[in-house]
């Protein structure tokens, strides 16, 4: 009998020398009839299998699928090939969407909604050797020639999640009496920091998490709840893509927790990585350079900037810094202007202090990698973590440095970084509260700062992931 | 060569399950063994009889499969299947475990000291080596976490005098480590055996290196700095490995471990 399944899911091997313990973590729903239990297995000649029960019933069987949905990057695939799972959400399905558009009934034509990362566009300014205002228009003139309606900004959906773990950290800082698991608040926008977390030490590092959604999935709520609305359409009549520096962002976009279960929608449809995006402009024909700029898209009409705005605090968002300076000053009235870093054991693991009359006040790290993860980790385990607050990032030197990034044949990988950061860092800066449109959007679309849609919209939760409890567990 | 050999004393030292190693401790004074019953035991002479000195329970909660002293001799490192590896430090006779070291995904295959004592290194069916660093504090940190081999890593071995670290793993290749800045990389894969390579050793001298293999082979492999008088290229600064001699023939299955 064929089985649908990998070797790896039937690998019962009492040998505790090379352990069963590359379990699937998806857990398998099985219905228990009671009554005889033999039953012969028909396979038609479609592949489609049949239960064939001792009375002569049959009775289709539904197959296991595993989706994005389940993938959590662990290492007990039963497809073992996440990077077919992962090339469904390509570019290649952006494509499908837009042709679709070029043959359906007006009524029945999405929406195509493209928000790029700054860290893409910055990877992209440096393969076309552009600065990153005419990156953005010209990526915006690229992307609207193929099919899609409007380009936004992803830098303009991180104000919220700035803002937000601003204020998530004094309250919990604040709350510290109340409950033993406040402090550290670990940063959470990276969701291959967060599969790892949720995977391997689930139940231990949960509480520590902040419940502020990245800058893409803020986006998400933005463009399918607000925008929606705005454009009189239901959420599943958009098509929203995000254009990422690497490929876990994949993964949080096909998170349960940011599925409309009312509107059976995505917040965020398809991720591409900025090579995806390459690949489409190869695919096209078109070099970024020769395009003529189109102004730039804003989703508040009151805003109209032709220039991309970013945030200070390096390529990886700036968490560390705007926590930092805000709980500097709402906690202990020190306006803090120039953050000071101290390099600890390696490059990608340093830290802030903060001190008043002497004594450290607030003392936060900024960890990225996964040595820096793990060691991290081991130090909260132990009791011995001092931080306060940690920007926990997977990629060595942040998400400037993320896996779907472009690479340059001829440049080294180090001078190509240091190309991308200067040109990321090129943009100009503003503090999120000062961003144009947002106080209005918290006022008319959220109702107030810390209300119950703010909650919804803007907030998230992760849930453990489930292990065997002894790697010696066979499943008969 | 086999009549020269005389057998002094045959010891039960793990009931009932497998004795996976044995280290002998630097003052060759102690033997440590480990095994499946998931301890350590640490056996002394005393007159004629070889004793157990101590047993190491409570340290893991799968089978020891490798067991390794620091340079010092006060410190020993077990490396388990239950994905840890746990320090000992030697008070007298007696042990307590200081630390476990935590991270890798499953199996740890083996450990091993660097020759400085401060590093030590751990490597796993998880395909990864790690690199620890230990302070005065006896604090363990890891310092790099290497993904270069494909398979399943089964040794670990440091070189007698340079800061140079060496894999072997089911893949058939044997990887070198050298530390790069503030982290550590891959400079060289030794390719030639043709199926898992089980074991590695350094000579005294650190010359050479000695691997043994699933292919029932034994190959030398020499270090050539750049600038050699043999002529052989070398990338950079770094040393170029080339095998220079394969013994095969002289066993019939696999090749297990090998010591110069």
């Amino acid at each position: 009998m064929a089985s649908p399944f990998s070797g790896v899911l039937q690998l019962t091997d009492l040998d505790d020398f090379i352990g069963p313990s590359q379990d699937c973590i998806k857990p398998m729903k099985v219905d228990k009839r009671s009554g005889s239990g033999v039953a012969k297995i028909h396979i038609e000649d479609d592949g489609s299998y049949f239960q064939v029960t001792q009375d002569g019933g049959t009775r289709k069987l539904e197959k296991a699928k595993i989706s994005l949905d389940d993938c959590l990057a662990c290492s007990g695939c039963v497809t073992s090939a996440e990077t077919v799972l992962i090339t469904q959400q390509s570019h290649e399905e952006l494509r499908k969407v837009i042709d679709a558009n070029k043959t359906a009934a007006p009524g029945q034509q999405r929406l195509v909604v493209v928000s790029v990362s700054p860290q893409s566009r910055a990877s992209l300014a440096a393969q076309f050797g552009l600065n990153p205002t005419d990156t953005a228009r010209k990526l915006t003139a690229f992307f609207k020639k193929i099919g899609v309606h409007y380009v936004f900004d992803t830098s303009f959906s991180r104000n919220f999640s700035l803002l937000e773990s601003q204020r998530e950290f004094v309250q919990r800082f604040r709350g510290q009496a109340d409950s033993q698991q406040a402090l550290p608040v670990l940063a959470s926008a990276c969701p291959g920091w967060i599969c790892y977390a949720e995977k391997t030490h689930g139940s231990f590092l949960i509480p520590y998490l902040s419940t502020v959604r990245s800058p893409q999935q803020v986006m998400g709520s933005l463009v399918k709840d607000f925008f929606a609305q705005q454009q009189h359409l239901t959420p599943d009549r958009i098509y929203h893509v995000t254009v990422m520096p690497c490929y876990d962002k994949k993964l949080e976009a096909s998170r349960p927790d940011f599925f409309s279960q009312d509107y059976q929608t995505r917040d965020v449809d398809c991720v591409v990585t900025t090579g995806e995006v390459f690949k489409l402009l190869e695919e096209e024909g078109v070099s970024l350079s020769e395009l003529e700029p189109a102004p730039l898209d804003s989703l508040c009409s009151s805003v109209s900037a032709q220039e991309p705005s970013s945030h200070r605090g390096g390529g990886s968002g700036g968490y560390l810094e705007h926590v930092f300076q805000h709980a500097a000053r709402e906690l202990f009235g020190i306006h803090v202007d120039e953050i000071t870093y101290r390099p600890l054991r390696n490059k990608d693991f340093q830290e802030v202090t903060l001190e008043k009359e002497g004594q450290i006040v607030l003392h936060f790290a900024a960890a990225y990698g996964f040595r820096n993860i793990q060691n991290l980790v081991q130090k909260l385990k132990r009791g011995r973590c001092p931080y306060h607050y940690v920007e926990v990032m997977a990629c060595p030197a942040g998400c400037l440095n993320g896996g779907g990034q472009l690479k340059a044949p001829n440049t080294p990988g180090k001078e190509l970084l240091q190309r991308v950061e200067t040109l990321y860092s090129m943009v100009r800066t503003e503090a999120p509260e000062d961003a144009p449109g947002i106080q209005e959007l918290y006022r008319c679309w959220l109702q107030g700062e810390g209300s119950e849609r703010a909650g919804r919209l803007l907030h998230t939760s992760y849930h453990a992931v489930e292990k065997a409890s002894s790697s010696l567990g066979i499943r008969w | 060569m086999k009549d020269s050999l005389v057998l002094l004393a045959r010891v039960p030292a793990h009931p009932d399950s497998r004795c996976w190693f044995l280290a002998w401790n630097p003052a060759g004074t102690l033997l440590a063994s480990c095994g499946g019953d998931r301890r350590v035991r640490i056996w002394g002479t005393e007159g004629d009889s070889w004793i157990c000195k101590s047993v190491l329970s409570e340290g893991h909660q799968r089978t020891v499969r490798k067991v390794a002293w620091s340079p010092c001799g006060n410190y020993l490192a077990s490396a388990s299947f239950d994905a840890t590896t746990c320090i000992w430090k030697k008070n007298q006779d007696d042990f307590e475990c200081v630390t476990t070291l935590e991270g890798h995904e499953n199996e740890v295959k083996s450990v091993a000291w660097a020759p400085s004592g401060n590093l030590l290194a751990t490597c796993s069916r998880d395909k990864s080596v790690w690199v620890w660093e230990v302070d005065e504090e006896d604090e363990y940190e890891c310092v790099s976490v290497l993904n270069s081999h494909t398979q399943d890593v089964k040794h670990v071995v440091w070189h007698p005098s340079q800061e140079l670290l060496a894999s072997a793993s089911y893949d058939d290749t044997v990887k070198l480590y050298r530390e790069e800045e503030d982290d550590w990389v891959c400079y060289a894969t030794l390719e030639g055996h043709e199926s898992t390579v089980w074991s590695l050793a350094f000579d005294p001298s650190g010359q050479r290196l000695a691997s043994c293999s699933d292919d029932r082979t034994v190959r030398i492999w020499r270090q050539y700095l750049p600038n050699n008088e043999q002529g052989v290229a070398c990338s950079g600064s770094d040393p170029s490995w080339k095998c220079i001699c394969t013994l095969s023939g002289f066993h019939s299955r696999t090749i297990y471990d090998v010591a110069w």
